[in-house]
């Protein structure tokens, strides 16, 4: 029974993906992509073909091929080739420009002969540069990202491998992004993105949304050396996300280098953390090609708290109160996990330009020191989680695929975590880790949590470019999402087990896009689109028996269709940028079906909706020999609905779901960074916000009382703050090719207001207190980057720092780094 | 800020919770201005505790009268982080608020007022850390229990049965807690798992708590001492089980009178009972229920549709307050937001008038009642009622006519979970 069950989902997810390859699907096609046109009449126009490689004969793609003097510009394609098509020209001789980022920029002179078509072959040197310099300037796939139409911000990754972050810590330096961490390394983070969170704020990797990755599998335990770049969607999301979010998407791009490589470094730091990272990879001449990246984190999380009052434990065996300070060690916070990620396949094959399977197992267990939204509240000492997660994966890219200018790509994912929760311990804890015996089982109910998320995931997209100026794309993601609870799940009490708990919960998400590029030249660029949703959700339902059993599942499906469009105009070192959106959140099943002990159910939500509006510009200057500029500002708006909001009860405990009220935002991004030859980099970005209430009726049910929060500011959401980072770099320090950088980073994060600003007595006002964070590093790199030792003293002016109410972050620590990478550039 | 006072003084005798009590003749009967002890050369002042809800979080404030005027949340009140569930009073010293917390740890507060008559926190706070389903005041404690949690066979035994946890929150200590457990598995002999819900002060150290269990025709209370040692247990098949439901919450049916009568309500609810809604009672000291004493509320003369309760409180003398659901064969999550008066000594149900319709007032989730906990005092019950048609508005009845006066506007709040009457 249980094999038929499994033989039957894996024919569903193959039909699926059939389907979807079926489902004819279009991409925006990138513009190194082009062929000759079909019915273009060469005999008036000279067609000037060829090939760049480096000079070792490797195939260069991505190299700028300009003609001098003249608005005329291509680039080459993954194998090297480029073609430019020009009308007819009076002149002889033309000067074409090869240009590609980390390579010597040359000129070629070409000498026109008539009518026939002119081959070119061209080898670029590759500059002799350190590696900061890659770190310090844009590479060309986010340059490509960053002049999208989209309001999107490219954290580069590769300038962090020397440190000791986590992705989420990367994430934390975007403008208008603000990570907020509950403690040390390991714990939860809450992500906010032009103040829309939670639900609000998807992450992807590779595309691939991280919801069913497990929690084993998460940005806040994944260190930043497995990824190229972070890319963030705000507010406008191109339709190959697929998904539902009105804040916007976070994508985190591997690496995806087909290089021959070897990657280990290993740290160890206060609070007896320990983080390890090895990765290779290795692609044959026959396009074999194949990456591991493994790596591990531990931390005791041993750092101190200042503590407003603390429980005493009497001998007597009773427990009281005192108002603090106090100073605790945390003393059951230990994280540790460990991760591989494999990846095997072919590059560059005439059935595939990529095509890779993959697999990713992940673990993490953790203590669980505190509890709820209040750290100072509860204290545990036998409270622990584990995590296990296994995701196979499976890309398949070929541009020309069947017909020339059509761009298809799938991928497709089944992602299993089994997640757990323990807690048996007759004891109770106070904050200095002494206890005494508590009469039952469990510090807080008994726990004894045990369930397994089934997710899978397919993204199909297939891209055609009709001709130079029109390109059309249309994309499906489908995923079905199920969660399982194993017996004895949640927590063994009778009087609030319900049936509920034994039941599963699925939902079914199908999602499609079709979005149309203009090109109307290369200034103005336009993109719209359309997207379908549809959602399938199945829960157990409150039978309202008064019996409080739950006996029956109920399913509810939705569909609904949001659109948008994007504009850019490129100016010489200017570019602007406009875009909208008509964006949606869905209910998920919790919201809808409840969780059958605290959370009720609501199953006539709606779906939350806004209208997403952003403008910007970018100045990307080079201002003489030695100074270069990048300058970027967004300005937002947002008008929000329909919110999807928990409505507490007060006289139960319970919470559950509604849709209620209206909130405008206001927002300004900005971002500066200055390069001073190799020498210097100073950057800075800030995001101030302005989301208020703009709800005039106090609740659903009573839409004549005016509320008294009309036009506060919205509670609990970062909404001013900034950081500044400068590097200084010491070239050929003690040998030639070995560099020592120092870089400065300062993170500042305003006064936030827990609740609603205007309410209650200000003397009494519960908030988080303005941040200043002060982080040093210096890195020494050997040998052109082969060997790197790296210490960094993080918070290092010691300050008490605060992401959320009462959730105190780590006190100073201090890490070294060593790492080793080595690159053979050619087999 | 805070205060370290004594909180116990007069505590046992004063021990007034959920308003079981009316107030002494200590007190004016105007609206606790102020009065005379019975210590002449003492001045007692007083002032009303409000309790006011936005979101998730609780505002404390303070005024002199709630029979009048208006008060807004805007820059005023104490901001409390919680959504807290339950408020006990403990006499006029000091109030204690709690959140219920599911499965989970509920958490708490402990106000008084200080000698200038500004709100003060006593102690740090308190958390009961498995939970609570119902509570009251026993002794010099806020007792809580929690019925169907796995606790030790015997003190300090691993191994582990089914039973009820309560927990002491001593009001002597500045809330200090302590936890104690008894295996309820055939606690009522007849082979099933017993719930305890309610806590009543019995006066002679011990206190009394409804049980039920298989047998849902019949009423248990169930006598222990501060050591959960059981002194005794007794039953009547005149009445069904007596407790309240809202969905996995269990609400006391149990309530002492002004002289120290227990008075044991039933009204069962989604089950096929023998016994109709009805009260007996037990005479103080007594140690079986008073046979000649029983009213079925359920065919009441006054009560036509034949709606049952789910919530009691005493109000003062033979009063009771009772919350009714608003419609006929209710479940667990039916609306309750009908109200009445029953005179404990004549049987008589009053509906109180002058609230708002029943259909106008607020559902907080789920359907759980707008209405607030109600605050007995001046031989008055005062009632914190929000209604979708405006502000929340504190209204008092008067138990004799059962007509409810409005009062105080709290301006701006979502809901006002508890009033009470404080001094200093």
């Amino acid at each position: 029974m249980q094999n038929y069950k499994r033989v039957t989902r894996a024919l569903i997810f193959i039909t699926i993906l059939l389907f979807q390859s079926i489902n004819i699907v279009f991409a925006q096609v990138n513009h190194g992509d082009f062929e000759t046109k079909r019915n273009s009449n060469n005999s008036s126009k000279i067609v000037i073909k060829g090939t760049v490689t480096d000079q070792n004969g490797e195939k260069l793609e991505d190299v700028d091929v300009i003609i001098k003097n003249r608005y005329h510009k291509t680039q080459t394609d993954s194998l090297g080739n480029f073609l430019l098509i020009l009308p007819k020209l009076d002149i002889r001789k033309i000067n074409l420009v090869f240009d590609k980022i980390h390579y010597k920029a040359s000129e070629k002179t070409i000498e026109i002969k008539g009518e026939e078509p002119i081959f070119i072959k061209f080898s670029l040197l590759k500059k002799k540069e350190n590696v900061d310099n890659i770190n310090i300037r844009s590479l060309s796939p986010i340059q490509s990202v960053r002049e999208s139409p989209f309001n999107v911000s490219v954290l580069d990754a590769k300038s962090t491998y020397n440190s000791t972050m986590q992705l989420s810590d990367l994430l934390n330096r975007a403008s208008g992004v603000k990570v907020r961490q509950s403690a040390g390394l390991g714990s939860s983070i809450n992500i906010n993105l032009n103040g829309f969170t939670g639900q609000n704020v998807k992450i992807f990797m590779d595309g691939v949304p991280m919801q069913g990755f497990g929690n084993a599998f998460q940005l806040n335990n994944i260190p930043t050396g497995i990824a190229d770049r972070i890319e963030i969607y705000k507010g406008v999301v191109p339709i190959e996300f697929g998904t539902d979010a009105m804040g916007g998407v976070i994508n985190i791009v591997t690496n995806q280098s087909a290089n021959n490589f070897l990657d280990v470094s290993y740290s160890i730091g206060s609070f007896n953390t320990h983080k390890g990272n090895l990765s290779f990879g290795n692609t044959y001449k026959n396009g074999f090609s194949y990456m591991v990246n493994a790596f591990m984190n531990y931390s005791d999380n041993d750092y101190k708290v200042k503590l407003s009052k603390m429980e005493h434990i009497n001998t007597s065996g009773s427990y009281f109160e005192t108002d603090g300070p106090y100073w605790a060690r945390r003393f059951h916070d230990r994280f540790r996990n460990q991760t591989a990620m494999m990846k095997v396949g072919f590059v560059k094959q005439k059935w595939a330009d990529r095509f890779f399977l993959g697999l990713t197992a992940a673990h993490q267990d953790q203590q669980v020191q505190t509890g709820g939204a209040y750290m100072e509240n509860f204290v545990y000492g036998a409270r622990s989680t584990s995590s296990k997660s296994l995701l196979p994966s499976l890309e398949y890219d070929k541009r020309n695929f069947l017909i020339k200018k059509l761009h298809f790509r799938v991928t497709g994912n089944y992602n299993y975590s089994n997640n757990s929760t323990v807690d048996t311990a007759a004891r109770h804890y106070n904050w200095y880790g002494d206890w005494i015996p508590s009469p039952t089982k469990g510090e807080n109910g008994m726990v004894l949590n045990h369930f397994t998320n089934k997710s899978i995931n397919s993204t199909a997209n297939l891209a055609y470019q009709i001709d130079d100026k029109n390109s059309i794309s249309i994309n499906n993601v489908i995923s079905h999402f199920k969660r399982n609870p194993a017996k004895n799940d949640v927590a063994i009490d009778s009087t609030l087990l319900t049936s509920s708990d034994t039941m599963p919960k699925h939902s079914f998400s199908n999602i499609t896009g079709i979005s149309y590029r203009f090109r109307y030249n290369r200034q103005w660029n336009f993109d719209i689109f359309l997207k379908h949703y549809e959602l399938n959700a199945t829960g157990p339902v409150d039978s309202n028996s008064g019996t409080h059993t739950y006996t029956r599942l109920a399913r509810k499906k939705y569909s609904t269709n949001g659109y948008g469009i994007a504009a850019t105009y490129l100016l010489s070192d200017w570019q602007f940028k406009a875009s909208f959106e008509r964006a949606y959140r869905l209910p998920n099943e919790t919201e809808l079906f409840g969780d059958g002990n605290v959370i009720t159910a609501n199953s006539s939500l709606q779906p939350e909706n806004s209208y997403n509006y952003n403008i910007g510009a970018t100045v990307n200057k080079k201002i003489d020999q030695d100074n270069s500029l990048y300058v970027n500002t967004n300005l937002y708006y947002r008008n929000t609905f329909n919110f999807i909001q928990a409505q507490p009860s007060a006289t139960t405990g319970n919470v559950g779901y509604v849709n209620f009220g209206k909130i405008v935002t206001k927002g300004i991004d900005a971002e500066l960074r200055w390069y001073h030859k190799d020498s210097w980099t100073i950057g800075a970005n800030v995001t101030y916000m302005d989301m208020r209430n703009r709800e005039r009726a106090r609740d659903n049910q009573s839409l004549t009382v005016p509320s008294i929060t009309y036009g506060d500011r919205v509670p609990n959401r970062p909404y001013f703050y900034g950081n500044v980072d400068a590097t200084y770099y010491i070239h050929n320090l003690g040998g030639k090719g070995n560099t020592l950088s120092l870089n400065y980073y300062f993170n500042y994060v305003g006064l936030i207001y827990l609740t609603w600003p205007s309410v209650g007595d200000p003397s009494t006002k519960l908030k988080i207190p303005k941040q200043n964070s002060h982080d040093f590093s210096a890195t020494y790199m050997m040998k052109n980057g082969k060997y790197n030792i790296s210490l960094e003293v993080l918070n290092f002016t010691n300050q008490l720092l605060y992401d959320n109410f009462s959730m105190q972050k780590p006190t100073r620590s201090f890490n070294l780094k060593l790492r080793y990478y080595l690159k053979n550039r050619k087999q | 800020m805070m205060v370290k006072r004594k909180m116990g003084r007069k505590l046992i005798s004063a021990a007034v919770i959920l308003a079981s009590f009316a107030m002494s003749c200590s007190k004016s009967d105007s609206d606790g201005v102020s009065g005379t002890t019975t210590e002449p050369t003492t001045t007692t002042n007083y002032k009303w505790f409000v309790s006011a809800q936005l979101g998730t979080y609780s505002y404390f404030l303070t005024q002199d009268s709630v029979n009048a005027g208006s008060i807004s949340l805007s820059g005023n009140g104490i901001e409390q982080s919680l959504t807290y569930t339950h408020y006990v009073f403990n006499g006029n010293e000091a109030v204690l608020a709690l959140k219920y917390g599911g499965g989970s740890a509920g958490e708490g507060v402990i106000y008084g007022l200080n000698s200038s008559g500004n709100l003060a926190a006593i102690g740090g706070g308190f958390s009961i850390a498995n939970g609570f389903t119902s509570l009251g005041a026993y002794s010099h404690y806020i007792l809580t229990t929690k019925s169907g949690a796995t606790v030790a066979t015997t003190t300090g035994s691993t191994d582990s049965t089914t039973g009820s946890l309560f927990y002491f929150i001593d009001l002597d200590r500045n809330g200090a807690v302590t936890s104690n457990s008894i295996p309820t598995v055939n606690m009522l002999g007849d082979g099933g798992t017993a719930t305890l819900v309610g806590v009543v002060d019995a006066g002679d150290g011990t206190f009394l708590t409804a049980a039920s269990s298989t047998n849902l025709d019949s009423g248990y209370v169930v006598k222990m001492d501060s050591n959960l040692i059981v002194k005794n247990i007794i039953r009547t098949g005149k009445i069904g089980y007596s407790y309240g439901q809202w969905r996995s919450a269990r609400y006391s049916m149990i309530a002492n009178s002004g002289d120290g009568d227990t008075y044991v309500f039933s009204s069962p609810i989604s089950v096929t009972k023998k016994n109709p809604a009805g009260v007996m009672r037990i005479k103080k000291g007594a140690t079986s229920f008073d046979d000649s004493y029983y009213f079925d509320i359920e065919h009441n003369s006054a009560n036509t549709e034949g709606l049952l309760f789910r919530k009691v409180f005493a109000v003062s003398g033979d009063y009771f307050l009772l919350e009714f659901y608003n419609a006929t064969a209710p479940g667990n999550t039916t609306p309750a937001n009908t109200y009445a008066i029953f005179n404990g000594a004549t049987g008589v149900l009053t509906w109180i008038t002058g609230l708002p319709a029943a259909a106008n007032i607020k559902q907080l989730d789920g359907g759980a009642s707008g209405v607030g906990w109600p605050f007995a005092t001046g031989g008055k019950m005062y009632l914190p009622v929000t209604a979708t048609t405006g502000d929340p508005v504190i209204y008092s009845v008067d138990p004799s006519t059962g007509l409810a006066t409005p009062g105080l506007t709290v301006v701006g709040a979502d809901f006002v979970p508890s009033v009470g009457l404080l001094s200093y």
